[in-house]
């Protein structure tokens, strides 16, 4: 099975000579097909910056990320846009609906984007909204949903225009833990059912825990992987904790 | 330090002081110019009279700036705050860092000060040159010879630096209370205050916008219908044109929106579904500002357009109404009257040798009265009084008519005894004539019926004279068909003058000797001058010249202040809510939107803001000009074309240089991280 994403070694550094930060330090990792992957470690670790790097929102130092056989990191700035909008479905931890528009209107957006046939749009924004399961809201404004249901309709906006690979940035960041779990459980159900790339990143075990891969970041560097196989949620959510203990993670760095 | 920091922020939001630059700069260029009449007189060969218009029009546009100033005050202000609350976050930051404040508005006094000098400099430099450009318009104006050589009026560039010392002056001390009012904690977090949303019911904007349109419909047709009167109605146009413009604007937005939703192929194409509702959810902060300047707009193209088209119809006007170099007429009552003017040079003891030919115009009474007309004279110019209903149409004959026609340089025209030649030169009387000459056959006159002869007619005068045309409905008969001892109605006295007179004083004489003639007359107890009106043309030429030029510098000077402003209040509120609209363009980046896409939609923003008022504007000014252009005639035929193309194209500079500026600014601010 031919990857999806592909980081090659990667390095991103901030600031000048005398006062040189390596955000991410040559990181390499592979995502196949339809795999759900979690990336894990504390504030600070490079986790988001990694994330930016992938998403082409930010640009490495050197290395090389590919995506469907594409290196982002040899595109200009006109290709890195329409990259991102067919290639790419972003979730994000405060949402980022536009308080304007409709959740129909929101969802739709991401195809006129694209330019998408006004005539296919209905179709498109009727068929993922009944997978995340919010026809009932389509017609409201952001003010006047849940945070759980505003998260469902970002994620419906990430998956409407069929992404390669979809990045969540901490979805459940915003959600009490009621609808971040009706949340996973919804992104769970579209990797599995519907065969969905994502790649996601958090410091939550439990958010993490519906991850199938895990990999580890402090430091810039990757410090461990998990492999879920075929454990239960919740003996793996046990194999988090102990990572992140040994990693010093939240509770351990107090000595 | 402190300057050194002040000038560091000047550099660093260049171009954010970039409009409110331009704003100063151009509002003391034009300040400048509009006062330095002065220095024009200097290079022109200018008559006495002229140059008394001159010394008026100087007086009324001090007056003028005074109000200007205000106005400019205002706008200044305005655009100072825009600036001071892009730089919250900055202005927290010192006081974040214990600096007291007034050390920080000491800063921005510094900071106002210098953008204040700066504009200053810029300011009357292009001062300079605009009012060089307004010396040949003056020039033109007058018709007179430019000897040409750069002016500089130094009482124009006081009286601007006072008052704009005085406007800075304003600022600081209104920076400095804005200061001491905000609190840090607003200062800190002025980026991350959001503005509530309320989506408002679409079909109330739809009823409201049917209701706008029914009403500015209403408003129009009713101006229309009422033609010269209209202004005389205002208390009832203008609140509801003012009531149906903010309708307008209030529900516009909601109506686009629902219009184009119809439409689900042009709703959901690119943004346009994001910028539609972009417009309708920060309606209610703009349609006021934009009914204002909706309706200040229709002010300055008013004002320019009538500024432009005044000269113009005077100019033409005046052909018409000097076609003798001298002119004494009587209108004619009783019998205490001199009517009999065939040596009425002699009379006035007037020297033979300033005349150099003369000719006379008799107009008899006849036995249709005016009041025949009195419907459709009303549905022209409303009511008039019942003396002019009491008069009688004019007769003249043909021979001097004839005679008249010549000076004209038009060939003369001839009638036999069963016909008649009806005509007017009363511009606003001229439908009464057109309607006469198409629908009725014949005229009875001393009873006889006189077939109507003509179709078409010249508006020519009788004589020179000031008023607004000397025959008002007048019938040319063969010279027999007069009745011996018709009584006159009035006389005409045409004179042209030799090379040798003293033209421009011969009025004035005239007038000497009429005084002493009835001086005389009274103690003899003959007929004496009553009602008469004694005018050389060059009287006539350099008074309506004055009104014109006045009329011009008044409509020019307010009509490029009050574009200026509206230009400057939609570019500013534009910009303040760019920075609020920031976090959504930058959903649009991070979804994959194109730059291209994204700028275009800003574009199509904007345009709407700036165009829509400017467009309901120009259909008002269409139906305003209509009007007033209706007034416009009673000084002679307007010409409305070549107004509006001027006027057009001042409009396109200014509004358009602001569009593009705040284009370039609103892609700025969403560029900035």
């Amino acid at each position: 099975m031919t990857p999806i994403l592909e980081v090659a070694n990667i390095e991103k550094y901030y600031g000048n000579k005398g006062n040189l930060t390596k955000a991410v330090d040559r990181v390499s990792f592979q995502v196949e097909t339809g795999e759900f992957i979690g990336i894990m470690g504390p504030s600070g670790s490079g986790k988001t910056t990694l994330l930016n790097c992938i998403a082409t929102i930010d640009t490495v130092t050197s290395g090389h990320i590919r995506i469907n056989n594409k290196d982002i990191t040899a595109l200009k700035k006109n290709s890195l846009s329409q990259f991102r909008r067919e290639e790419l479905g972003f979730i994000f931890q405060d949402f980022n609906l536009l308080d304007t528009l409709t959740a129909y209107e929101n969802i739709a957006l991401a195809l006129t984007i694209q330019k998408k046939k006004p005539s296919e749009i209905k179709q498109q924004v009727m068929s993922v909204a009944k997978k995340l399961d919010i026809v009932d809201v389509l017609q409201k404004y952001p003010y006047q949903m849940s945070g759980g249901q505003k998260q469902r309709v970002a994620s419906a906006r990430a998956l409407v225009t069929n992404p390669s690979l979809i990045l969540a940035d901490e979805p459940t960041g915003a959600l009490d833990s009621k609808s971040s779990r009706a949340l996973l459980d919804s992104i769970e159900r579209l990797n599995e059912e519907y065969q969905a790339t994502i790649l996601m990143v958090t410091h939550d075990a439990f958010t993490a825990s519906y991850a199938k891969r895990i990999l580890f970041i402090k430091d810039g560097r990757i410090f461990n992987e998990l492999i879920r196989g075929n454990d239960t949620r919740k003996a793996f959510f046990n194999r988090i904790i102990e990572v992140e203990t040994l990693l010093g993670g939240d509770s351990s760095n107090v000595l | 330090m402190y300057f050194k920091l002040a000038m560091q922020n000047v550099k660093k939001s260049f171009k954010d002081y970039m409009i409110y630059f331009l704003t100063l700069a151009f509002s003391i260029c034009l300040f400048y110019s509009f006062n330095s009449f002065q220095a024009q007189q200097a290079v022109m060969d200018l008559s006495k009279g002229q140059a008394d218009i001159i010394d008026s029009v100087m007086l009324i546009m001090k007056i003028l700036s005074v109000f200007v100033a205000v106005v400019l005050g205002f706008l200044v202000i305005y655009a100072n705050n825009f600036l001071i609350k892009r730089r919250k976050k900055e202005l927290g930051l010192y006081t974040l860092l214990g600096m007291p404040k007034a050390r920080i508005s000491r800063i921005l006094v510094y900071e106002t000060f210098i953008v204040g000098l700066l504009s200053l400099a810029v300011g009357l430099l292009s001062g300079f040159f605009v009012s060089q450009l307004l010396t040949v318009i003056t020039a033109n104006l007058f018709e007179v010879k430019l000897h040409y050589a750069f002016i500089f009026s130094f009482d124009a560039m006081l009286l601007t630096v006072i008052a704009f010392a005085l406007i800075f002056l304003v600022i600081m001390v209104f920076n400095t209370l804005i200061l001491n009012r905000y609190k840090l904690i607003d200062l800190i977090h002025a980026d991350q205050k959001h503005e509530m949303l309320k989506i408002k019911n679409i079909y109330v904007s739809i009823i409201l916008f049917v209701l706008s349109v029914l009403i500015l419909g209403y408003t129009y047709h009713y101006a229309l219908t009422q033609g010269i009167n209209a202004l005389n109605h205002l208390e009832i146009i203008a609140p509801l044109g003012i009531l149906g413009t903010i309708l307008f604007f209030m529900s516009l937005a909601g109506f686009l929106l629902r219009f184009v939703q119809s439409s689900k192929s042009l709703y959901y194409r690119k943004l346009n579904m994001f910028v539609l509702r972009q417009i309708n959810a920060s309606v209610n902060s703009n349609f006021l500002s934009m009914s204002i300047v909706c309706i200040m707009l229709l002010f300055s193209i008013g004002a320019l357009a009538t500024g432009s088209n005044l000269n113009r119809t005077i100019n033409n006007a005046l052909l018409n109404t000097t076609p003798y170099d001298y002119t004494l007429s009587s209108y004619i009552v009783d019998e205490t009257q001199l009517s009999d003017f065939s040596n009425i040079a002699e009379l006035l003891q007037l020297n033979p040798e300033t005349i150099k030919s003369e000719s006379f115009v008799h107009e008899y009474q006849s036995d249709i009265k005016i009041k025949t007309y009195q419907k459709q004279i009303e549905a022209l110019l409303g009511t008039a009084n019942d003396t002019f209903y009491e008069q009688s149409l004019e007769v003249i004959s043909l021979s001097e008519f004839n005679e008249l026609r010549r000076q004209y340089e038009l060939d003369p025209i001839a009638l036999n005894d069963q016909e008649c030649y009806v005509f007017t030169s009363v511009e606003m009387l001229k439908e009464l004539i057109d309607e006469i000459i198409t629908q009725e056959q014949e005229l009875k006159l001393y009873g006889k019926s006189l077939k109507i002869q003509n179709t078409d007619y010249e508006m020519i005068n009788l004589g020179t004279s000031a008023g607004t045309g000397t025959a008002a409905l007048a019938v040319v008969v063969n010279d027999n068909v007069i009745p011996k001892n018709t009584p006159l109605s009035s006389v005409y006295w045409n004179v042209t003058l030799s090379e040798r007179t003293d033209i421009s004083n011969f009025q004035d004489d005239m007038t000497d000797k009429i005084t002493a003639f009835n001086d005389t007359a009274d103690a003899n107890q003959q007929p004496r001058l009553n009602s008469y009106s004694s005018v050389t043309a060059e009287y006539v030429k350099e008074n309506s010249k004055g009104l014109s030029v006045v009329m011009t510098y008044i409509g020019l000077y307010l009509g490029l202040i009050f574009l200026m402003a509206s230009a400057v209040i939609l570019a500013l509120q534009q910009l303040s809510q760019a920075s609020d609209n920031k976090q959504r363009y930058l959903i649009l980046n991070k979804l994959g939107a194109e730059k291209r896409m994204v700028n275009q939609s800003i574009f199509f923003q904007l345009s709407i803001y700036f165009f829509i008022p400017l467009l309901l504007a120009i259909v008002h000014s269409v139906v305003g000009i209509q009007v007033v252009n209706s007034i416009v005639v009673a000084f002679g035929r307007s010409d409305l074309f070549m107004a509006s193309l001027i006027t057009g194209g001042i409009i396109l500079l200014i509004y358009g240089a602001y569009f593009f500026i705040t284009y370039a600014g609103y892609k700025n601010i969403l560029a900035k991280k």
